[in-house]
């Protein structure tokens, strides 16, 4: 039955994770060919300069994409639940709604996850091309938070558009715009190794919020 | 045995009361059509059903078991059809099979091919891209093919012309005697019912007009005439439902046999004559002279 709801989550997502994959390998791919170009110009020296005197991960230019991605993937795969009230079917299904609810998710966290890992790589094997190792695990470590918050970003996605009254969703879109500030708050580089935990455990604390949602729902909390 | 238990439902939106201490039962093996007009609570009682609602108070028990508290067991054997014939509009005919397939042992994939045959299209096709009619054939295979022991259709007839209406109906009828299933539904167009069921629920604002067999209801309903003077307003009575003038005579609707009320009426004082009971024609008659055009 997992293998089941993985395929429907897989329909109503598959283009969307194609564009998904696409921008986010596209930004960080265009990042890695401008540092490889600097390298290949002004020579690693100045970069390792630039990157210790001033700070900089030469990567910034995607700091909210995953929080965009993220955003767009748990689009796509719940508001189609929503829709005509879909959701109904799914909840119908003879399989326990806190599991169908749980692997569904996991579904969207997998797939974003295998992506941001990917792109991860990408910088890592570059990056060590190019500079240290401490420099790389900086420049990792920076990137993390903005990846982990592409996580967040799916997981709020989900609360919201499986809320089923206006008055709710649009306290619950304030209320992630807050949260997800949390994630993005500073763009200076490891400015979050020692929250990256916190943040890890936000997550997991996320996860648990579209099920108020589906409960409300299913306790006939609906416009 | 009962499939479907319903006791002491009362439920609210805010402050309006969409009925109070409602109870009925389903037997198993009958098919039940629930009527009222719009606003009575057809929806609030199929939400009730398919624990999509939590009621104010009272419990819904379907196989013996807490609708809220259902077990996957339980619930595989209820098919479900929501209104509008509403599936997932991003799959295609032969994906929605592939998905439903495995949550149902018994599931019968011949009967859903079967019926789709009928609609020569391409099992390929998205249900997003198909016509209301074509929908309600796939959303009626779905649940063909898991083979439950009760169907909860919420206004089946919907968006479907005079040749799928008939097509759904008929398939239906069929389906339930055959294999002696239970069901409850819902429609707007009351002669789809009539084709169906077995028992009837009228419901009016906030209660049950009547529960009874069809048959029985189709006996048993008298719509009343007769001539009164210019003027005359017929006093209000329990047992009267609706009355209306037209032209020099009042009519209204009752369960009451002829003789029982003209000798109300002789009781109300009422000043008749050429007084006139007649059995209603069809269902709508009765559900519109029991619940009233307005």
């Amino acid at each position: 039955m997992i293998k089941s709801i993985f395929f429907k989550e897989w329909i109503k997502t598959r283009r969307c994770y194609a564009v998904v994959c696409l921008a986010m390998f596209g930004f960080v791919g265009y990042c890695m060919l401008n540092v490889n170009r600097v390298a290949e110009i002004k020579g690693a020296p100045h970069l390792w300069e630039v990157m210790i005197l001033k700070d900089a991960v030469f990567f910034d230019i995607f700091k909210y994409v995953p929080t965009f991605l993220g955003i767009l993937f748990g689009l796509m795969q719940f508001v189609p639940e929503m829709q005509n009230r879909c959701l109904k079917l799914t909840l119908h299904l003879p399989y326990s709604n806190h599991r169908m609810l749980a692997v569904m998710q996991l579904f969207g966290l997998t797939l974003l996850a295998a992506c941001f890992a990917l792109s991860v790589l990408m910088i890592v094997l570059v990056y060590a091309r190019i500079f240290v190792s401490e420099m790389v695990a900086a420049a990792v470590l920076t990137a993390l938070p903005w990846f982990m918050a592409g996580l967040e970003a799916y997981l709020l996605t989900a609360f919201v558009c499986l809320e089923s009254t206006w008055r709710l969703r649009l306290a619950y879109l304030a209320m992630s715009l807050l949260m997800l500030r949390i994630f993005l708050f500073d763009a200076s580089a490891q400015a979050y190794v020692y929250a990256l935990p916190w943040l890890a455990v936000c997550i997991a604390m996320t996860f648990t919020l579209p099920y108020v949602s589906v409960a409300r729902f299913k306790d006939g909390c609906q416009d | 045995m009962n499939t479907i238990e319903c006791s002491g439902l009362t439920h609210y939106y805010g402050r309006r009361q969409i009925y109070k201490d409602l109870s009925f039962v389903v037997p198993e093996g009958h098919i039940l059509g629930l009527l009222g007009k719009n606003g009575t609570g057809k929806t609030t009682t199929i939400n009730l059903l398919n624990g999509f609602l939590k009621p104010h108070a009272g419990q819904v028990r379907i196989f013996g078991e807490d609708v809220r508290a259902m077990r996957n067991e339980t619930r595989r054997r209820i098919g479900l059809l929501l209104e509008g014939h509403v599936q997932y509009q991003f799959m295609t005919i032969e994906q929605l099979e592939r998905f439903y397939a495995p949550f149902y042992p018994d599931w019968k994939r011949e009967a859903y091919y079967e019926l789709l045959r009928k609609l020569k299209v391409d099992p390929s096709q998205r249900i997003s891209r198909m016509s209301n009619g074509q929908r309600s054939q796939v959303a009626l295979g779905i649940i063909m093919a898991q083979n439950p022991d009760l169907l909860i259709l919420d206004d089946f007839s919907l968006g479907l012309d005079p040749g799928y209406r008939r097509l759904f109906v008929d398939y239906l009828r069929e389906y339930a005697c055959a294999e002696k299933k239970t069901m409850f539904l819902t429609s707007h167009i009351i002669q789809d019912m009539e084709r169906l069921i077995d028992d009837c629920i009228i419901m009016d604002y906030g209660r049950i007009l009547t529960h009874r067999k069809l048959s029985e209801l189709m006996r048993t309903v008298r719509c009343c005439s007769f001539a009164a003077p210019a003027g005359y307003e017929l006093p209000e009575n329990p047992d009267f439902y609706h009355p209306e003038r037209k032209d020099n005579r009042i009519e209204f609707y009752t369960f009451l046999p002829p003789q029982q009320v003209q000798d109300v009426l002789k009781s109300l004082g009422a000043s008749f004559s050429d007084f006139v009971a007649a059995s209603p024609q069809n269902l709508e008659d009765i559900f519109i002279g029991l619940t009233g055009k307005y």
